[in-house]
């Protein structure tokens, strides 16, 4: 058996039990201050859509406002119908799945995009992230929790695209300096780390 | 036949040449590479450094690491044939830029590929859908549409 060697799987499990445990106790009080008998299958099929859209967000961290609500959005028609169906036996309406669709869609991607703001407008003293770098150390050294303001880009241009997969598959790689402080690799990864608030661990790889 | 310890290697090597992409020996240490990328029949350990290592009079202030050779316990091998004919060609069109001198293709092209190697070591020697999307695409737009277009397809058709 191989199913997660890496340990990689482990953040989209977490954000399935989460989304589920959230969508689950979520109908639970929504029924209960509607004055409703408990529907055990609302319950079950908020829970699976919680989970659902728990997952996708935690294997996707990096994903933006309107593919969020696209997403959200998607799951929101699928749990209205589910729940119509499954829950109430009756056909679900246009109407209503388009309804369910649009208001998850917007709140789900409405949210997105501010939180994406506040987090893009946060100096790096409103997270107190990292220490300054130390130029000038030897080659081979490692400093661990380095504010990225304080290292150099090299004036290469940043492409956006690259940014998401930097962020996916480079968060946790160390970003490559020169003594100085300017980046020899790692550029977007720097980029990532100043946009959410977060310290880079730097090697000095030349002098 | 390479190892993960070779992809670790070739991502070096890529920094290193896109850090002086107009370096003379540039061409001669991208035909080094194809030269073990293409025996498939053998393997040490170190082979790529240890190629690189045979050129003369190479930088040894940025190239030193080739001089030293690594003792590995544990060895994982790319199986995948068509990951290494990518990689292969991904060295060739290096070198056919850099021999007409066009250093900003060339330029572009190794900040396009530095980070494969890793990409693939990391991946579990697969490159995900998103690397095309995210990198080659904008190589592709900018100066070569069909870059590795033939190559992405035979990487996913088993």
């Amino acid at each position: 058996m191989n199913i997660d060697s890496n340990g990689n799987l482990w953040h989209i499990a977490g954000g399935a039990i989460l989304g589920g445990l959230f969508g689950g106790v979520a109908s639970i009080v929504g029924q209960a201050v509607a004055g409703q008998k408990i529907n055990w299958v609302e319950v079950g099929v908020s829970a699976a859509s919680g989970a659902l859209t728990g997952a996708i967000s935690a294997a996707v961290p990096g994903m933006g406002a309107v593919a969020t609500g696209l997403v959200h959005g998607s799951v929101g028609s699928a749990t209205y119908a589910a729940t119509e169906k499954l829950a109430y036996g009756r056909d679900p309406s246009l109407a209503g799945i388009l309804a369910s669709g649009i208001t998850s869609g917007v709140l789900a991607g409405g949210a997105k995009a501010i939180g994406n703001k506040i987090a893009a407008s946060k100096s790096i003293t409103d997270f107190g992230v990292g220490e300054p770098f130390i130029a000038g150390q030897p080659v081979g050294t490692i400093q661990i929790g380095v504010d990225p303001k304080t290292l150099t880009p090299n004036g290469r241009t940043l492409i956006p695209s690259r940014l998401e997969t930097a962020e996916r598959y480079g968060k946790d790689m160390v970003v490559e300096v020169f003594s100085n402080g300017v980046i020899y690799d790692g550029h977007h990864r720097v980029a990532n780390a100043i946009r959410y608030g977060r310290s880079v661990d730097v090697l000095v790889r030349f002098k | 036949m390479i190892s993960i310890y070779d992809l670790y290697d070739m991502g070096a090597i890529f920094k290193l040449i896109r850090l002086e992409i107009n370096y003379e020996k540039n061409i001669d240490i991208l035909r080094q590479i194809n030269e073990v990328l293409l025996n498939q029949s053998s393997y040490e350990s170190n082979q790529i450094r240890r190629a690189v290592a045979n050129i003369t009079n190479l930088n040894h202030e940025n190239w030193g690491f080739v001089y030293k050779e690594n003792t590995y316990v544990y060895d994982d091998f790319v199986r995948n044939k068509a990951i290494i004919n990518i990689l292969n060609k991904v060295c060739d069109e290096l070198i056919v830029t850099l021999e007409s001198k066009k250093y900003n293709i060339a330029y572009d092209l190794i900040d396009t590929i530095h980070c494969l190697p890793i990409i693939i070591a990391n991946n579990h020697f697969s490159i995900p859908k998103s690397y095309w999307k995210s990198h080659i695409k904008y190589y592709r737009k900018k100066w070569n549409k069909s870059f590795l277009k033939s190559e992405q397809k035979s990487i996913y058709r088993n």
